[in-house]
């Protein structure tokens, strides 16, 4: 199960031949540091990249953001050996198709566990959904390996060429992300995505409208996603961070269920809305949340402080 | 065509005196509910009293379900399965075997207690993805099964959904919509709400109501879960069709079956075609207004009786 | 060969005037109706009439097909399976099984009648609850299904015991699912998205133009329309448009120039050209193409047929071409 305590809103990718990104820590915060292998890295620094991995994540060690490494599918063996090493928390894997591509990787990954020293079985997987077919067999997918912990909707928008509807979304886009969110929520997974709409080209956009999809998504229950800039860091940790409105209107709802619901009774009527337990809870569990929000964003504003001093 | 009339879903608090709105709302159905607490010892009630208030409640002209937990399905259908009772509502249902299990248990009751073999319903009530996902399985796994019910705010406590957002669309309707096709596809009914009044639960001024619950029949929902009498006389209303639409159908009826007086199968009507599944569409409808009238009838006979 | 049917226009085979226009509307395909337009009364008469007609209606170039009915698969597949059939309309397919049993009929007459052997398509509707549910299956039921649609529509409107047109999308799960499934199969799945403020109205022209846009952007192909009125909107919007096709080959340009460099993105005008730009242009460009050829053929077949029709009479034609 997805332990509601991980707070992952934010997923920045950086090309893998980034000599510092621990600067990338300093500067935006992200919640997860991605280093990549795949879109952000061309072919003639491939070679560059993997190499760079080692020290890159050596230098990561210490910060508060968890250090993935995305893969590119097309040369994901020597992608994930060149990826395994301690200190590194888990491998983005785009584009998985049958359950079969998710569970030699998993096999994969123990062989280059062993070999590396680190601890056998923790290196997690994030699955990112890019076609048709990975998102129909998204189910077998995400059981196939007990490392998966995350399951995402990817940049459709281009993998799959959904072009705009009538209403500004991308055609069909919606209802994958709500496909995606009942696979990985039925599985305890971390549901990754944010709701990208005509304009944002493969989840590139502008501060302000990366807000309002990171927005859009946690409401329909994802609670984070890729970021492909470093401008999209801050708004995304936001958009997918209960605001403080919010906040008090569900401790107040929590309150007052206390005092009104007795016992015998299946709703308790707070100012003209009816709430049941179920309801109740939902908005428990979003303070819960928002407070393991509050205690990782406290962790990196403290690790900035202190990284200043030094 | 759909075959239960079950527009209003009244939610009762199980206990041995049922409450006087609860009595007198006129629902098509009352769902005895047992609340959250499972582990209270329910010296309040005990079996005779429950099975003497489900009589009651089937007196008013109402069907009469009680809603089961999944912590505590066994204890609860003990407590609660007597004669008068048309069925169960499984909360929570995630899988065929949840309501195998509870089918298997029924036999049993309906053996032991006086009730008709195999006569009571299963109204399996999906709040959960594993729920939705399985929700085909789910309702082709048993004859007892007449209806899938959305639970909605079991789904927003499983998708860890904010039940204050104010959206400009339902984050569910896509899920809601799974359960609802599969739910006809494997010729059950399906109950559910539109948003946002499926969340917000408020006693809501008739116009807005009336609003949601025709939105929700458009949807293909045949009724809703009632949490408030309030909202009992608008679903009885609302999910059936008002005379205007009922006079319009009946016109289709008559264009179309003039056109194939004179060989043709699609006769225009105010801009419209109508061929084969128009009319068709129409006779069910029709249909659906006439059962609907006979069950206001009959309960409007029980309330004169009583 | 890309098939091109942007507009795919309901003929109802058992109305003479119908037909003897129908090859004059410009549009790309044509179903001859034995279903839904044709009262009981009238279907056996109907069926004799489809080997003769099928000339007839292709004259302007439209590629022809038709739609059969469910109670009567057998009955009137042999009377439709002619050479000039290129698909079969199979209403209120439930199953994968349901498809099976055409495709094997197909099979057999293909072979009696000198028709290459699985040339024949099958286009089932998705009509129900049920076919929603199964719309994978439908999809991999078998190779002659290329082509799919979504949910909506009339029947299903029956089948849920819904009205249409109501105001909002009552339909969502029922299109978007079938479209994920098709896709999935490798099936085009031409089912087009919501469209606010659609009537149901038949004739409205500003609901062609719509339609086109919305089918345009996203990238569909195909649309069966009930109207010849949509046919010119449709065939003109849903072929690419010349600034498209010149960025596309901008885009190609662009892209093997990276890959020589061995670099992968690279931005232009503000627009972003990549893998994904690259592939997206290419199938553009073969869409175009292929329109401009299904053109040029409909304009030969409409100028021969003009050139051997009777002065003075015979119907005016639309021969619009892009």
């Amino acid at each position: 199960m997805v332990n509601s305590s991980v707070i992952r809103r934010s997923w920045l990718i950086v090309p893998g031949y980034e000599r510092a990104p621990i600067e990338y820590i300093r500067r935006y915060l992200p919640d997860v540091l991605v280093l990549d292998l795949e879109y952000t890295v061309p072919p003639k620094r491939k070679e560059e990249a993997r190499a760079n991995l080692g020290d890159a994540i050596r230098g990561l060690a210490q910060c508060p953001s968890e250090v993935f490494v995305r893969v590119d599918w097309k040369t994901r063996w020597c992608d994930v050996k060149a990826a395994i090493r301690p200190g590194l928390k888990g491998i983005i894997l785009p584009g998985p198709e049958l359950a079969k591509d998710v569970t030699e990787i998993d096999e994969f990954i123990a062989d280059c566990e062993q070999q590396t020293g680190v601890i056998p079985g923790s290196i997690e997987l994030a699955l990112i959904l890019e076609s048709a077919r990975g998102l129909w067999n998204a189910w077998n997918l995400s059981r196939a390996s007990p490392r998966v912990t995350a399951l995402g909707l990817g940049r459709v928008d281009l993998t799959m060429n959904l072009g705009p509807d009538p209403q500004g979304d991308f055609r069909i886009y919606p209802y994958l992300m709500s496909r995606v969110l009942a696979t990985a929520r039925a599985l305890g997974k971390q549901p990754l995505g944010a709701h990208w709409r005509r304009g944002s080209r493969g989840g590139v956009d502008s501060p302000e409208r990366t807000l309002e999809a990171a927005q859009r998504a946690r409401y329909m229950g994802f609670t984070g996603c890729l970021c492909a800039k470093p401008e999209q860091v801050v708004p995304a940790s936001q958009g997918f961070t209960p605001t403080t409105d919010e906040v008090s209107r569900l401790t107040r709802i929590q309150d007052m269920f206390e005092q009104i619901h007795k016992a015998g009774q299946v709703y308790a009527d707070i100012d003209g809305r009816l709430y049941d337990s179920s309801k109740v809870q939902a908005c428990r569990n979003l303070l819960l949340f928002a407070q393991a929000c509050s205690r990782k964003d406290t962790d990196k504003a403290l690790y900035g402080k202190a990284e200043v001093k030094q | 065509m759909s075959k239960y009339v079950r527009r209003s879903l009244l939610t009762v608090p199980l206990s041995s005196l049922l409450p006087e709105w609860a009595l007198k709302a006129g629902s098509d159905v009352v769902v005895l509910d047992l609340g959250p607490d499972t582990t209270q010892k329910r010296q309040n009630s005990s079996q005779s009293q429950i099975a003497l208030a489900i009589r009651a409640a089937a007196e008013t002209g109402a069907e009469v379900f009680v809603r089961i937990r999944p912590e505590s399905t066994w204890a609860d259908l003990e407590l609660t399965v007597w004669p008068g009772l048309t069925g169960v509502v499984l909360a929570r249902v995630q899988s065929p075997e949840d309501v195998a299990e509870a089918s298997q248990q029924l036999t049993k009751l309906e053996q032991h207690r006086g009730i008709p073999k195999e006569s009571l319903l299963i109204d399996a009530e999906i709040g959960s993805a594993m729920g939705a996902l399985n929700s085909l399985d789910i309702a082709r796994s048993s004859p007892r099964l007449c209806a899938l019910t959305v639970g909605e705010t079991s789904l927003y406590h499983d998708l860890h959904l904010d039940p204050e957002a104010a959206l400009d669309q339902d984050p569910l309707r896509f899920i809601k919509g799974q359960i609802l096709v599969n739910a006809r596809a494997s010729g059950l009914q399906a109950q559910g709400m539109s948003y946002p009044l499926s969340i917000t639960l408020a006693k809501a001024d008739e116009t807005q109501l009336k609003q949601a619950v025709r939105r929700a029949r458009d949807t293909g929902f045949k009724g809703a879960v009632c949490p408030h009498a309030s909202w009992v006389k608008i679903c009885n209303e609302g999910f059936r069709p008002s005379q205007d639409e009922l006079a319009y159908y009946v016109k289709v009826k008559e264009v179309f079956e003039d056109g194939l007086r004179r060989g043709l199968a699609s006769v225009p009507l105010e801009g419209r075609m109508v061929d084969v599944p128009v009319y068709r569409r129409a006779q069910v409808f029709l249909e659906w207004g006439e059962a609907c009238a006979r069950r206001d009838k009959e309960k409007q006979g029980r309330i004169a009786g009583s | 060969m890309i098939r091109v049917n942007r507009s795919v226009m309901f003929v109802p085979i058992n109305n003479p005037r119908f037909v003897e226009k129908a090859w004059t509307r410009g549009s790309d395909a044509i179903i001859l109706d034995l279903e839904d337009s044709v009262p009981m009364s009238e279907k056996e008469k109907a069926r004799a009439l489809v080997h003769e007609t099928i000339p007839k209606v292709a004259k302007g170039g439209a590629v022809i097909f038709v739609r059969i009915n469910k109670e009567f698969i057998k009955a009137d597949l042999e009377a439709a399976i002619w050479p000039g059939i290129s698909r079969v309309i199979l209403p209120k397919a439930q199953t994968a099984d349901d498809v099976r049993l055409v495709d094997a009929l197909l099979t057999s007459l293909e072979k009696e009648r000198g028709i290459e052997v699985g040339a024949v398509e099958i286009f089932p509707l998705v009509e129900s609850a049920l076919a929603v549910a199964n719309s994978y299956a439908i999809a991999t039921s078998s190779p002659r299904v290329k082509v799919m649609p979504d949910g909506w529509g009339y029947d299903t409107s029956l089948d849920l015991e819904i009205e249409m047109f109501a105001g909002f999308d009552q339909y969502v799960y029922i299109r978007e699912e079938p479209t994920l499934a098709e896709i999935a199969a490798g099936v085009e799945a031409m089912g087009g998205p919501y469209i606010p403020g659609t009537t149901g109205k038949v004739d409205q022209k500003e609901e062609g133009k719509a339609l086109a846009t919305a089918l345009h952007d996203a990238h569909i192909h195909e649309s069966i329309i009930l109207h010849p009125a949509l046919v010119e909107p449709l065939v003109a919007g849903l072929a690419p448009t010349t600034e498209e096709i010149d960025w596309a080959r901008k885009v190609l340009d662009i892209y093997e120039r990276l890959q020589q460099e061995e670099e992968s993105v690279a931005e232009v005008d503000g627009k972003v050209i990549d893998i994904y730009e690259y592939q997206h242009a290419q199938e553009l460009l073969e869409w175009a193409e292929a329109c401009a050829a299904k053109d040029r053929r409909k304009a030969i077949a409409v100028a021969k047929a003009l050139s051997e029709q009777e002065p003075a009479s015979g119907p005016s034609v639309n021969s619009k071409q892009s």
